[in-house]
């Protein structure tokens, strides 16, 4: 206590320094008359009394820079002299202070990676925007549900310019699509934000390059600004580029300006290219677009007007968008909606995304995982420490006060802490945007790594770690128990050290458990049947806008097809109108003949050709499939339907031999010849079974349907190479094609599954990470343990005390903390599992079975870690431990 | 040295280091509050020339002292009637105290014992 009272008048004092050195001249100056008469009184002359006066008093100035030194905090140079001391300690015991390092290490670099990612995902501020506290998303909440992006049309992003001007100095509304750049082999994707007037007032960038369309002055119909990435990959970073023509797909634009430096765009995915909305919308809707109710893409973002407040802003456009028009709902009930601001980054959605809260959650294990590696370094310390006591109680009799060998400890700890600070520091730079492309947005990854932020981050982060592991074996160590030099040259052991090998293991609890919730959650996912066999197919396709019209597209999607069955390793091919799971099409449709109207909504069509059941694997529950002569113009006018559509419209009776009416040019009525059986209509895991009334046509009869086409193929293996294989070959096939689109259908499980994939995969890591500091710190008290006594297990052995004996002797302290820990940990780990539940897949972590297991687990993995170091108390020669001092 | 400090490189005094915090808690208790002067006085008187006192040193102890709460200090006049600063010792300072003696005792005991060993 008086250490640390000591410190505070220390950092008190330095304010008013100068009223400090004056109270001491004048107590200094009144010693010196007193002593100056004591001399007179003693007989002696003036001018020699005052002399001798002065030599009694000693050098003032010695004196008084004592003085100072007291009053002030320690200076630099015994800092430097500390710190100097701390190293040469430090490279006595090198192995020590390498695993020390290590360790360490390993969980600040947890902590740090996990630090930099959450920091990078929710809280640093967007690159290049400018003042970023006044640029925001709008997103609706209907009722009391969470709130999900706006995506509107024209008219309702115009009616909350208008009806929300007060709060708003700018809303404008924005849609991502791709487009292809280049044809043939240097044919290129592009991501492409189509943007509305004031877009890039919200914004509020500065241009690295050019002049941004700002207002409805600047937005010139073609203006077309490109990201400093695309600008030098396309143009070398040649400053002729503005002025310069975008070919788009059909479209033509002129490049205007340049976006700065480390700017992706708002959006998950870097965004490469912007281009005016009203010439994207124009050309697909005609002049009236800003009406069309229909076009619901929109995504609405904002500028608030200085000084006003998200409520305040929330409330105005909430009004605002209640006036105007509003989606239906299925239920057909009235909601109300509100409009709640968030950031402008997509990925920072208000309430968090399943995967943000997945990553909140790592991070907090990483921070479990620092813990335990600290609370095992600041053993190491302590054994040591207490190897040396003796060194300390001598320096205590020496006069050093324990302020300060708290401070060597400290200083020891924060070298330590700095060197694992320093080495995480590059290991995170090193691993960054590996960590980023497994945890960010590709458009937060392409902002890119280095920022003070991170190094802010690992500065924080070590001089936490040196507190914590620092903090218990200084006042442990400079305890008045440890320091009584009559018990100094004893080796001793320490209660603190057991209760760090207790928490150590507790705390290596809730990440195993947590990553054994979550390996299975993703395997019970793995195992959800969709009804379609999607392992091994992948999906090409081309825009249908760049190849010039839909019968072009058409074509030259069979063309693609046709080449595509050539190949050795694909085993079927299929020419589709909608790729299943990703998008839904339907159309009118009028039955023929006696059938029940289902109430809502039309069946969902799909245009395919006969190969389409085969490749996705779905099978026949009644009738046939159709055959390739109905695959062609004027073939036989028939259907494939699935259970659901049977049910829904001829319930109880034999679907087969009904007839439909499909669309509206093709006036034959189409038989159903085929009953295939359900499959899911999107890959969301909760809607795995859920199956909707749906109809397949020939693609070739009905090409005109659907102006969309893609190719499903399925090969005898999926690899790496697999995917540019089939791209390749479908170039071959025309030099001119359009940028080919190739990727493997289960990325459409991606959304679903990469949650419970990320769970699995990192808090396996931070588990198996915990677990192996935790018993490696394990094994290192107990050979501490072995060590300390191995006088006394050498007397015992002498005594005729059993080998078993002895070992568990050794290791019964330790074990009974293990078991504290395990206990204590296993009861906060299932205490708290209820809020992973809501991240897990048809899952209650609440598996009281599953924490047993663990517990035992890991309880045998510790007593493992005991028993190898104090095997060697059972070995002790008697004789040889004896001599030992 | 490993332990060589601070306050190593400050003016010496021939009295034993560390113990200066004990000698003037011992004469604080035992005399009741005393200016700097006073307290230097007290140690020569009591050590009678066998131990020679560089009196400035008092006042780096007696901050330190204070710092630690083991001694307080008031302004008030001295005998020749000068503004004068008063130190007296606390209740954590005798308990400090009593802890301070033992731990000197020990330290004794446990320096003769090394002195014995090694000899």
């Amino acid at each position: 206590m008086s250490a640390l009272r000591e410190l505070w008048s220390r950092v008190l004092s330095m304010v008013g320094a100068t009223r400090r050195d004056d109270t001491l001249t004048e107590e200094l100056q009144h010693h010196l008359e007193l002593l100056t008469q004591e001399y007179r009184a003693k007989g002696l002359p003036d001018a020699e009394a005052r002399a001798a006066a002065r030599q009694s008093l000693g050098n003032e100035w010695h004196t008084q820079e004592a003085y100072r030194r007291q009053s002030r905090l320690p200076s630099i140079d015994s800092l430097i002299t500390d710190v100097r001391f701390a190293v040469r300690r430090l490279r006595r015991d090198l192995g020590t202070t390498l695993s020390a390092v290590i360790l360490l290490t390993l969980g600040v670099t947890a902590s740090l990676l996990t630090g930099d990612v959450l920091d990078r995902l929710l809280l640093r501020p967007p690159a290049a925007v400018g003042t970023p506290e006044r640029a925001k998303r709008l997103y609706v909440a209907f009722d009391h549900d969470s709130p999900g992006a706006l995506v509107t049309n024209y008219a309702t992003v115009d009616g909350l310019a208008t009806g929300a001007a007060g709060a708003f100095e700018s809303v404008a509304c924005y849609m991502t699509q791709s487009a292809g750049l280049g044809r043939g082999r240097d044919a290129r994707q592009l991501s492409v934000v189509a943007y509305s007037t004031s877009y890039f007032d919200v914004l509020s960038l500065k241009p690295a390059l050019g002049t941004l369309p700002l207002g409805s002055a600047g937005a010139a119909p073609d203006a077309a600004v490109i990201s400093y990435g695309l600008w030098q990959r396309a143009f070398g970073g040649d400053s002729g580029a503005i002025g310069k023509p975008l070919r788009l797909g059909a479209n033509v634009f002129t490049i205007r300006a340049v976006t700065p430096k480390g700017f992706a765009g708002i959006d998950d995915d870097p965004t490469d290219a912007w281009v005016p909305l009203a010439a994207i919308a124009e050309a697909r809707l005609g002049p009236t677009w800003r009406m069309a109710p229909s076009y619901f893409m929109l995504r609405v973002v904002s500028r608030l007007r200085p000084g006003i407040q998200d409520t305040a802003a929330e409330s105005l456009a909430s009004t605002a968008y209640r006036a105007g028009t509003q989606p239906d709902f299925s239920d057909g009930k009235k909601h109300t909606a509100w409009i709640v601001l968030g950031e402008l980054p997509a990925a920072r959605q208000p309430g968090g995304t399943r995967e943000i809260r997945v990553a909140m959650w790592i991070a907090a294990v990483a921070g479990l995982v620092m813990l335990i590696a600290c609370g095992n370094v600041g053993n190491l310390l302590l054994a040591r420490g207490l190897r040396h006591a003796a060194e300390l109680a001598l320096k205590t009799s020496f006069g050093a006060t324990r302020l300060r060998l708290m401070r060597e400890i400290l200083i020891e700890a924060a070298l330590l802490a700095g060197a694992a600070g320093v080495a995480s520091l590059l290991l995170v730079l090193w691993l960054s945007t590996a960590a980023g492309k497994l945890l960010l947005p590709p458009a937060v990854v392409a902002e890119g790594v280095l920022s003070p932020r991170l190094l802010i981050l690992a500065c924080g982060i070590s001089i936490l770690a040196t507190l914590l592991l620092g903090v218990v074996p200084a006042f442990r160590l400079t305890s008045v128990r440890i320091l009584n030099p009559a018990h100094a040259f004893q080796n001793r052991a320490s209660w603190a050290m057991d209760v760090f090998t207790g928490l150590q293991v507790a705390l290596s609890v809730p990440p195993v458990i947590a990553a054994l919730l979550f390996a299975s959650s993703l395997w019970h996912a793995k195992q959800v049947n969709f009804g379609l066999q999607t392992t091994n197919v992948s999906v090409l396709s081309m825009n249908a806008d760049e190849l010039g019209s839909a019968v072009k597209s058409h074509d030259a999607h069979r063309r693609a097809a046709e080449r595509l069955a050539l190949l050795y390793e694909v085993q079927g091919v299929s020419l589709v109108q909608t790729v299943p799971m990703r998008g839904v099409y339907a159309t009118m449709f009028q039955i023929a003949g006696p059938h029940t109207e289902p109430g809502r909504s039309i069946p969902y069509v799909n245009g395919v050709d006969p190969s389409y059941f085969n490749v996705m694997g779905m099978h026949f529950v009644a009738g046939h499939n159709f055959t390739n002569a109905d695959n062609v113009k004027g073939g036989n006018p028939v259907m494939v339907i699935n259970e659901a559509f049977a049910k829904a419209y001829w319930p109880g009776q034999n679907p087969l031999g009904h007839c439909a009416v499909v669309g509206t040019t093709n006036k034959a009525c189409a038989v159903v010849v085929g009953v295939v059986a359900d499959t899911s209509m999107w890959p969301w895991l909760e809607f795995a079974h859920h199956s909707e009334p749906s109809y397949f046509v020939p693609v070739e009869q009905y090409g005109d349907l659907n102006p969309q086409r893609a190719i499903l193929v399925r090969t005898t293996t999926l690899s790496e190479t697999t995917l540019p294989m089939l791209r390749r070959q479908v170039q071959s096939s025309g030099p001119s094609l359009p940028y080919i689109d190739v990727w493997s259908f289960d990325d459409v499980f991606q959304p679903s599954l990469r949650p419970l994939r990320l769970g699995a995969q990192l808090f396996v890591v931070l588990g198996a990470l915990g677990v192996v500091i935790a018993c490696a710190g394990l094994a290192t008290v107990t050979g501490y343990a072995v060590t300390r006594r191995t006088r006394e297990l050498g007397i015992r052995a002498a005594l005729g005390a059993s080998t078993r004996d002895l070992v568990f002797g050794t290791v019964a302290q330790s074990l009974a903390a293990v078991a504290i820990g395990l206990v204590v940990g296993t009861i906060c780990a299932y205490g708290s599992s209820h809020w992973l539940k809501t991240l897990l897949f048809e899952m209650d972590p609440a598996i009281p079975i599953l924490y047993v297991a663990v517990a035992l687990l890991l309880l045998g993995m510790a007593s493992l870690s005991a028993f190898v170091p104090a095997r060697r108390a059972g070995q002790l020669n008697p004789v040889e431990a004896l001599r030992q001092e | 040295v490993a332990f060589r400090q601070e306050r190593w490189v400050s003016p010496r005094t021939d009295i034993p280091y560390g113990t200066l915090d004990l000698i003037v808690l011992k004469t604080l208790d035992a005399m009741g509050p005393l200016h700097g002067y006073g307290i230097a006085r007290r140690i020569e008187q009591v050590f009678q020339g066998t131990l020679e006192l560089n009196q400035g040193t008092i006042y780096p102890a007696l901050l330190r002292l204070e710092q630690r709460g083991w001694i307080a200090s008031d302004w008030g006049a001295s005998d020749n009637n000068r503004r004068a600063r008063f130190y007296r010792i606390t209740a954590a300072g005798r308990k400090q105290f009593v802890a301070e003696a033992k731990q000197w005792a020990r330290t004794v005991a446990t320096v003769n014992r090394l002195l014995e060993d090694e000899s």
